[in-house]
């Protein structure tokens, strides 16, 4: 029997993986869109957005809307295919 | 880690990625409100026949304001952005800049009784793609409504060819509309619950 697969740690967690689901449904999000869908608070959120950042899964984009500071979100690539690998590893460990 | 633990995982991607696709605007005025236009272009410049290009002119440039002002307002306040959703504008603004062309051109080249036939089978386009694009039925068989009525203008003539155009425009725009409101309105409501 084959042995299970990893779950990448990254994204595992509850508030990252509801980033990235966010992300893969949509093109690009605005932090206040995440902010109200996943229900947290700003703070914890830029924790969790700049891990996925920093590990290349997601970029920002700042920019200025009527004088007010506003920063979006897109998945990369990289993100993609790690969130890809991460629901297979799921459905694997569950026998789905 | 625990199976419970992972199927809840599986749940929170699921109800996330629902979440980010939702689309909580409000597009069925706009259907009314061209619905509506149409209806009172037709019916001043029966009453007025000699001013019937401006009628027209006037009445279909200001549901076009309008239906664009709104189209860029509700984009600046996105924010979420589909491909869905750009897709389905991408189709509207394409169908919107080609239909100005069509009325402008065969009005300039006194060709005005091709402008009905033209806008049909534009319109059975339109609803016909988006309702594939946004797998909605209602739409698709909208679409295909506004093609019959194609056939039906071009088989027949004078006041049966124009009822059959009258009749369409409250079909496939004000009760399309009003049926998009209701469903926009429950989506709303669904929205505000969860």
């Amino acid at each position: 029997m084959a042995p299970l697969p990893e779950l990448n740690g990254l994204i595992h967690g509850k508030i990252r993986l509801a980033i990235l689901s966010i992300l893969i449904g949509a093109e690009e999000v605005q932090f206040t869109y995440l902010r109200d869908n996943i229900g947290t608070t700003d703070g914890n959120l830029s924790v969790h957005l700049t891990k996925l950042e920093d590990a290349g899964y997601i970029v920002s984009t700042k920019s200025f809307v009527k004088k007010k500071p506003m920063t979006t979100y897109q998945i990369t690539d990289q993100g993609r295919r790690e969130f890809t690998k991460y629901i297979s590893a799921l459905k694997q460990i569950l026998g789905e | 880690m625990n199976r419970d633990e992972l199927v809840h995982r599986l749940d929170l991607i699921e109800k996330m990625i629902h979440e980010s696709r939702r689309n909580i605007e409000s597009w069925g005025w706009i259907f009314v409100l061209w619905g509506v236009g149409y209806i009172l272009a037709a019916g001043l410049a029966s009453l007025y026949p000699t001013h019937g290009g401006l009628i027209w002119g006037l009445t279909m440039s200001t549901c076009g304001v309008i239906s664009a002002g709104w189209g860029i307002r509700s984009r600046r306040a996105r924010v979420q952005h589909t491909t869905v959703g750009r897709t389905i504008g991408a189709i509207w603004w394409s169908f919107a800049v080609s239909m100005f062309l069509a009325g402008f051109g065969l009005g300039a080249t006194q060709q005005q009784a091709m402008i009905p036939l033209v806008m049909l089978m534009m319109l059975g386009l339109v609803n016909f793609a988006s309702g594939l694009v946004l797998k909605f039925t209602t739409q698709i068989v909208v679409g295909v409504l506004w093609w019959i009525s194609f056939v039906g203008y071009l088989l027949t003539s004078g006041r049966v060819a124009f009822g059959i155009v009258i009749g369409m425009v409250i079909i496939g725009e004000i009760f399309f509309g009003i049926y998009l409101m209701v469903l926009e309105r429950q989506e709303r409501r669904r929205g505000a619950t969860t």
